[in-house]
């Protein structure tokens, strides 16, 4: 299946945190990411792809285009997403990671905007974030394959027929 | 279920795609062509026939123990957009470890090169040559005059590399808290604990029987060991590389164990040239998942031009003080030196790589440490306490025995115990786990010392231990 980069605008990272930020010790554990799309018409939301950061669970919101016109809602189309099985430990700090739209609980019909919030609650890492985000619309379709009868029932020749090799291509 | 089915594609393809360039294939391309003269091979059926005359020829079979082999391997697939330095090593600072490391033995070895004014790789004069001919089948008894030559680095020198690996996104503080480690190993990578350790060693449980334990003399053989023996014999007969992995995690007979390993490494039955390790190229291949890559060198006076750049060695594997420790132990089993040699490559290629390379993987040497140092201060705090105290950090003294699998430290039935395991379950996490259980069965000795000499003294002879007691009773039936 093809698919076709949408550009974004990734907007700098904000944490959230209770009380001051200049004098509380701790360090963030959540911070949100805004991905917005200045110049691309309302889409339909194929893959999401990064490369992960010391991120351990990752839940995204989106904003989706509606036809009345009530003002667009947020809605949450994942939720705690786990991409480190153990927040204090390295596995999965830096993988390289696709989501798809089969993937989301709500219909990725119409984006508007989306809202990636980041959670890491241990406190043994410095800084956690997501990098090197992707956004994926679908592409056009590819040209359709069908394969000649005669590949997989052979007519009797004089020769036998040559098979073609199919590789599976990935999903 | 999407994700799986296009994951498992992605598997499919990439394994196709490594047979491809296999002496199978072509052997599998030439069978099925001269298959054609038989009577059973019917042109309506016949992909059916041609098939069906695979499995009854046992080229299937063959087929089969190749897809196991890679699939035992090769890493799992990752993510298309990930580069091919992420696979190799999936951590960028610990890929950046392993350069520096690799930058430092580089110039260890051109430095000792400059100042005994000996090239690295030069063309054997004609008079030379001569003689190495008239000499070829006695090569093992003629020795170059090595005095003057120093191990390139010792396991020690990269012990000390190991403790310095550092997290930059990682709390090191200075002061101890929860978030220090207390051993020598400072990274926080993920290993087993003891009941995860259970789970995976399931087979070397107290119900299930071992050899090197229910083999010995007082055990009656129609208890376990004939019957063993016996499943060992089909396994054999049968050709099947899954079930001869599966079976050896209880042991092997030590009159089967040679064509055992020969069939689950997958090593071919065709006599093959023999080549001296380190001028194999063929496992330069290994280095696309180990996180080392192999040292580059140039012709004089082309520095730095691509297309004069050599491996060198040619393998790409520079050998460390007791490396040749990694074969000996494969000389009592192989007399014949082709097949001793392949065997020893894909040990090397599968296995013992990554006890001298700096990689996240769980059996990288990194993981071997770490997992060492929890078992010890989970299962025997007041053990790891004391020689802390005294200052015997336990990795100091097991680190050698991880390093060389063992080899040298045991007694050689023991140890090929030990290995037949590394084949069974396909990991080294074993070795971390006797260690610890070395430390555990010779605690009430090492309480008692007070210095690291004197703990060094205490573990300095394991030749009489038995590695499967020792592990079964430290994973099964040590209260936790």
């Amino acid at each position: 299946m093809s698919r076709v980069s949408v550009p974004c605008h990734v907007k700098g990272t904000v944490a959230l945190q209770v009380g001051d930020v200049r004098t509380s010790q701790g360090r963030p554990g959540v911070l949100v990411i805004d991905v917005t799309f200045p110049s691309v018409a309302p889409f339909e939301l194929q893959e999401i792809m990064f490369k992960n950061y010391y991120t351990a669970f990752l839940t995204i919101r989106v904003r989706q285009h509606t036809s009345t016109h009530t003002p667009a809602k947020w809605v949450t189309c994942l939720r705690d997403y786990c991409l480190m099985p153990d927040p204090h430990s390295e596995e999965g700090a830096q993988e390289y990671v696709s989501l798809f739209k089969h993937q989301m609980l709500c219909d990725m019909g119409k984006v508007l905007e989306l809202r990636l919030i980041l959670r890491q609650p241990s406190p043994l890492w410095l800084s956690f974030t997501v990098e090197e985000l992707q956004i994926y619309q679908q592409g056009p379709k590819s040209p359709s394959m069908t394969f000649p009868k005669w590949l997989s029932h052979p007519v009797p020749c004089e020769q036998p027929a040559p098979l073609l090799e199919v590789s599976p291509h990935p999903g | 279920m999407l994700q799986e089915e296009s994951d498992l594609a992605l598997i499919i393809a990439q394994i196709v795609q490594k047979l491809k360039g296999s002496t199978l294939y072509a052997q599998l391309e030439r069978q099925a062509w001269a298959s054609l003269q038989r009577p059973e091979i019917k042109l309506e059926s016949l992909k059916e026939d041609i098939k069906e005359f695979f499995k009854i020829s046992g080229w299937e079979k063959k087929l089969q123990n190749a897809v196991y082999s890679e699939l035992n391997v090769f890493p799992l697939p990752s993510h298309p957009a990930a580069p091919p330095e992420h696979l190799k090593e999936p951590l960028v600072y610990m890929r950046k470890a392993q350069g520096s490391w690799e930058k430092r033995i580089l110039k260890s070895l051109n430095s000792m090169c400059t100042e005994l004014s000996i090239p690295l790789a030069r063309k054997r004069p004609v008079g030379e040559q001569k003689e190495l001919l008239n000499k070829w089948n006695e090569m093992g008894t003629d020795e170059p005059d090595l005095s003057l030559f120093r191990p390139v680095y010792a396991p020690k020198d990269f012990l000390e590399v190991l403790i310095n690996l550092r997290n930059p996104n990682y709390e090191n503080g200075d002061s101890h808290s929860f978030r220090t480690h207390l051993g020598l190993i400072q990274v926080p990578l993920k290993v087993k604990d003891i009941p995860e350790l259970k789970e995976f060693f399931v087979e070397l449980g107290l119900t299930a029987g071992q050899l090197g334990i229910d083999d010995s003399t007082q055990v009656p053989p129609e208890l376990f060991e004939n019957e063993h023996v016996r499943i060992g014999q089909k396994v054999l007969s049968e050709q099947d590389s899954a079930a001869a992995q599966q079976y050896i995690r209880q042991g092997s007979p030590t009159a089967l164990r040679a064509e055992l390993w020969a069939l689950i490494l997958n090593t071919s039955s065709q006599p093959e040239v023999l080549l001296c390790f380190s001028r194999d190229t063929s496992v330069l291949g290994h280095f696309a998942y180990n996180s080392a890559s192999p040292p580059k060198s140039y012709i004089r006076g082309k520095l730095g031009l691509e297309e004069y750049a050599v491996f060198y060695p040619p393998n790409g594997v520079i050998p460390f003080h007791g490396f040749s420790m990694y074969v000996a132990p494969l000389c009592f089993l192989y007399h014949e030196p082709s097949k001793l040699y392949q065997i020893f490559r894909e040990m090397y290629v599968r296995f013992f790589f990554r006890l001298h390379s700096i990689s996240s993987h769980p059996s990288g040497i990194v993981s071997l440490c770490l997992l060492f140092e929890t078992l010890l201060q989970t299962y025997l705090p007041q053990l790891f306490y004391h020689l802390r105290e005294i200052g015997a950090q336990p990795l100091r003294i097991s680190f050698k025995w991880m390093v060389r699998a063992f080899s040298g430290y045991l007694a050689t039935d023991q140890l090929l115990l030990l290995w037949d395991r590394i084949l069974g379950y396909n990991s080294l996490e074993i070795l971390a786990v006797l260690a610890a259980a070395v430390f555990a069965f010779r605690a009430v000795n090492l309480m008692e010392v007070t210095s690291l000499a004197a703990a060094e003294a205490v573990l300095a002879d394991l030749s009489t231990l038995k590695v499967m007691p020792l592990l079964q009773i430290f994973l099964f039936a040590t209260v936790t």
